[in-house]
């Protein structure tokens, strides 16, 4: 390719960046410093007073235990599965990576239903002590870090995992051959391999809490969350005036916090020393009592991992209106599912969030393939610059991204040809396009940094054009992380909450907001919804493996 | 055939001059190699030559025609890879016929071009199997395959033989000079192996640091090196300093020079008053047909290489060694 098609090609992506990234967030910065009577401090100033100062403060600490939580379930989970085999191993280790098929909205539901004083953990331990009252009921922050550790728990286990799984085993050996112990190899050795695994979960973790915003809205008891202020400054039934200057303030506040987190995080990642291994090592077999101990604490931490989805499954099917204050549903039906297939107005927010999502991926996509090709192969100092914008999304709250785009494009601006987004249902694609354009970026840029440069060049030298390039040699490589990063960012789309509560309008209702809306009065068939979309996604997973099998998708 | 034609090219990577301005003339269906060590400029002068890589200055002729400017896709040119580049998502029919894309062919002429030249190669029954399914021989030959059943005007070789086992890489060489001598194309073959650079090459150009310094037949560069680095780069070579003893001893030198360059097979054992050279035997190297004999004195090193049936002195014992006239390289400070 031509040097100057980069430069028209980043021309180009930067545009697209400036335009519905940047100037959002600036529009944002700016809303934070402005008032009619021009610039001043003052949002800042009611951003750090009362609610809203113990909003920044309980988000910062619930995200820090949540990131505690998750290490705490993740990293163990991690090594027991990834340091030595026993029977049922393989199958656990598949199952420790339930939560990621829980759609954040359904996971709320499922605790919902299990921790809080109707669920199903109190009223077990109500009929095993015999008490009048249902016993160990969890509500507002404990229960906001409950749902973050288990949710969260994923990322700390799949990324030890990785690390566990092609670590350098000779180092092990070699620790043994020096008369190292157990204690000292795994402090001297297996940690410090895994730092920079846990760094990143942890940078992860605490930005997906600190953004978090089903969990603290719905399970918190009204204990102030900044995620959840910033919506409820604007837009809770009550509010006469919003205050749009304050939003923007802690809007930016959080975005301050993720990213200082993520650069402290970044420099103790840094520190790592993890080192790929070059040979295939097989896990050392675990003998007799250890072996039966392990199968069991797996088993039994699998169950609590899957316990969300069986139990949203099993309300799926109850007769809610036959419930009373038994411990489980004393009748079951398929009418749940029947209501939702027999009427279009129940049917529709499945059909809206389907083709909304389709709308964000088919963008998000192009987007992507476009900065991929730039990032990778353009060579050029800017192309940095082209992926850090593209992956800023991932450092930004949900909320913050969703009120951002709100603000903008509460004007008709040229980037909108004129046309005032906010009050159309076209706002809402936008976001989730945003919000999943590091999702797609990362395994796309993956894919062509490992293609080799030099299958492209025998392309060229044997007279290929530059289309005849991409068709034949990058599209056929690239296929199976444009499938992958298509199937992430269409699941993703589906179960988006935070973006489509503050965005919906009435003709693109999507089908987590409806879920929300019938939550209270039919748990039941919220909790059917909620299995449709566990399905859709675990169908989407399937496609994925059934693909990696055929060796379609890395 | 097409003679090549480089005029002034030079390329800078950032603060890096990978190619300084240089000129090179390739004679028309000549084997030519640019031999060099890692980073002296050789694989991006061959990018340039095919397109891969945009030059800053100067021209490229492929015999009248200037390409500098044309694209890689327009310069027919049948290049093989390091690592073959063979796409892995195509078996080795598909992989050898994808430039024959394009140029008006049938189905049956193509299948037909594709099947010559697998057969020049020895892979006809490989046909439909999948490339990664391959040996490194094969793949290797695939890739010459697809290079030249399109019938190319020149043909580019960067340092193909690299990962092949010992063995193979004889073979293969052999089999590619054969090959390209029988095709009549002009080829410039990349390598940092100066043995398979002679063996192979009807032409060559030896570089360092994006120069080139010095372009001759293979016997001219070896037999008659214009500077040190050259020397000793190509074959084993003692590079001796001229002191004043060596000064007395070497016949012909002149005030200028500096250094003398002597070949170990061109020095016999000989006795103390014939001698130019000479040195304690500190090592020595059994080499199948002849002994490695390693000397050291004060001023420097020597290697000589002496026949097995000789009879070796013995470690320790003080060696005096000649050499003929013709077989001495001088060089001024210039040169080295």
């Amino acid at each position: 390719m031509k040097h100057s098609s980069w430069y028209y090609f980043g021309a180009g992506c930067f545009l697209l960046i400036a335009a519905y990234i940047l100037y959002p967030l600036a529009a944002l910065l700016w809303e934070s410093f402005h008032t009619e009577d021009g610039l001043t401090l003052t949002h800042y100033q009611d951003a750090f007073s009362n609610d809203a100062l113990m909003g920044i403060w309980n988000s910062i600490w619930v995200s820090v235990l949540s990131t505690l939580g998750a290490a705490c379930i993740g990293f163990p989970a991690s090594l027991l599965l990834q340091t030595r085999t026993f029977p049922g191993r393989k199958l656990c280790s598949l199952l420790m990576f339930a939560p990621l098929m829980l759609p954040p909205l359904v996971g709320m539901f499922a605790f919902w239903l299990l921790i809080t004083d109707i669920g199903f953990f109190p009223k077990l331990f109500q009929n095993i002590f015999g008490t009048e009252r249902p016993i160990g009921a969890m509500g507002g922050i404990a229960a906001v870090i409950l749902v973050h550790a288990y949710s969260f728990s994923v990322y700390f286990y799949a990324l030890c995992s990785a690390t566990l799984q092609r670590r350098d085993y000779a180092l092990i050996e070699a620790a043994r051959s020096l008369g190292a112990g157990f204690w000292r190899i795994f402090f001297s050795i297996t940690l410090p391999q895994l730092l920079p695994s846990l760094a990143s979960a942890a940078a992860l973790t605490f930005m997906m809490s600190m953004g978090s915003f089903s969990a603290p809205y719905i399970l918190a008891n009204s204990t102030p969350f900044l995620s959840v202020l910033i919506y409820e400054v604007n837009f809770a039934e009550g509010v006469i005036e919003p205050q749009y200057g304050l939003a923007a303030a802690l809007s930016v506040i959080g975005a301050i916090i993720c990213t200082v987190f993520l650069i402290l995080a970044r420099r103790w990642q840094d520190r790592g020393q993890a080192r790929r291994g070059t040979q295939q090592f097989t896990l050392p077999e675990l003998h007799a009592w250890p072996k039966r101990l392990a199968t069991t604490a797996a088993c039994v931490l699998t169950f609590f991992m899957l316990l969300p989805q069986l139990y949203i499954t099993l309300i799926a099917f109850c007769d809610y209106p036959q419930w009373d204050t038994s411990l489980l549903p004393p009748a079951y039906t398929l009418d749940n599912y029947q209501s939702i297939f027999n009427s279009d107005s129940a049917l529709a927010p499945i059909l809206n969030s389907g083709f909304y999502s389709f709308i964000a991926l088919i963008v998000c996509m192009l987007w992507s393939l476009l900065a991929a090709g730039i990032i990778v192969r353009s060579k050029k100092r800017w192309a940095i610059g082209i992926d850090m914008c593209m992956m800023l999304p991932l450092a930004l709250p949900g909320t913050v991204i969703a009120f951002s785009l709100l603000r903008a494009f509460s004007v008709a601006t040229p980037q909108t040809f004129f046309v005032v987004l906010a009050h159309g249902v076209w706002l809402l694609p936008l976001a989730y396009c945003i919000r999943c354009l590091p999702l797609a970026l990362r395994p796309l840029v993956l894919a062509l940094e490992s293609s080799d440069p030099s299958h492209e060049e025998a392309a060229r030298s044997l007279g290929a054009s530059p289309m005849r390039c991409l068709q034949t040699i990058i599209v056929p490589h690239m296929w199976p992380a444009i499938i992958a990063a298509s199937i992430l960012v269409y699941v993703t789309c589906l179960g988006e909450f935070v973006a489509s509560f503050m965005l919906y309008r009435h003709a693109n209702i999507p089908i987590s907001v409806y879920m929300y809306q019938i939550f209270q009065s039919g748990i039941a068939k919220a909790a059917a919804y909620s299995v449709l979309l566990m399905l859709l996604m675990l169908a989407a997973s399937g496609l994925q493996q059934l693909l990696k099998r055929k060796q379609l998708v890395t | 055939m097409t003679a090549i034609t480089i005029r002034g090219i030079a390329k800078r990577f950032e603060d890096h001059q990978a190619v300084a301005p240089l000129d090179l003339t390739i004679s028309s269906g000549s084997l030519f190699t640019l031999l060099g060590p890692s980073g002296c400029g050789k694989t991006t002068l061959l990018r340039m030559i095919a397109g891969l890589e945009q030059q800053d200055q100067g021209s490229i002729l492929f015999g009248e025609q200037d390409i500098s400017l044309l694209p890689a896709e327009h310069r027919r040119i049948g290049m093989v890879f390091q690592h073959y580049a063979l796409f892995p998502h195509m078996n080795v029919f598909k992989n050898v016929a994808y430039g024959l894309h394009g140029h008006g062919l049938s189905t049956t002429e193509v299948h037909d071009k594709v099947m010559r030249a697998l057969g020049l190669l020895g892979l006809t029954n490989k046909a439909e199997r999948a490339t990664p399914d391959l040996s490194g021989g094969e793949q290797q030959r695939v890739a010459l395959a697809r290079a030249i059943v399109i019938e190319p005007a020149v043909l580019l070789f960067d340092e193909p033989l690299s990962n092949l086992d010992a063995r193979l890489r004889i073979d293969t060489r052999q089999a590619i000079r054969r090959l390209v001598h029988d095709l009549n194309i002009t080829s410039i073959f990349v390598t940092h192996d100066q043995e398979e650079a002679l063996s192979i090459a009807d032409e060559m150009a030896i570089m360092r640091n994006g120069h080139v310094l010095q372009q001759g037949t293979p016997q001219q560069c070896y037999q008659q090196p214009q500077n040190s680095f050259v020397g000793n780069f190509l074959g084993r070579a003692n590079i001796i300093p001229l002191d004043d003893d060596v000064r007395r001893a070497v016949p012909g030198v002149s005030e200028n020079d500096v250094s003398i360059l002597v070949r170990p097979e061109h020095l016999h054992i000989c006795d103390a008053n014939e001698s130019i050279l000479n040195g304690a035997l500190r090592l020595v190297e059994f080499q199948g047909i002849v002994h490695r004999l390693h000397l050291q004195n004060d001023n420097y090193r020597l290697e000589v290489t002496v026949s097995t049936d000789e009879e070796l002195p013995e470690i320790g014992q003080h060696v005096y060694v000649r050499a003929a006239q013709q077989h001495i390289r001088f060089f001024d400070k210039e040169q080295t």
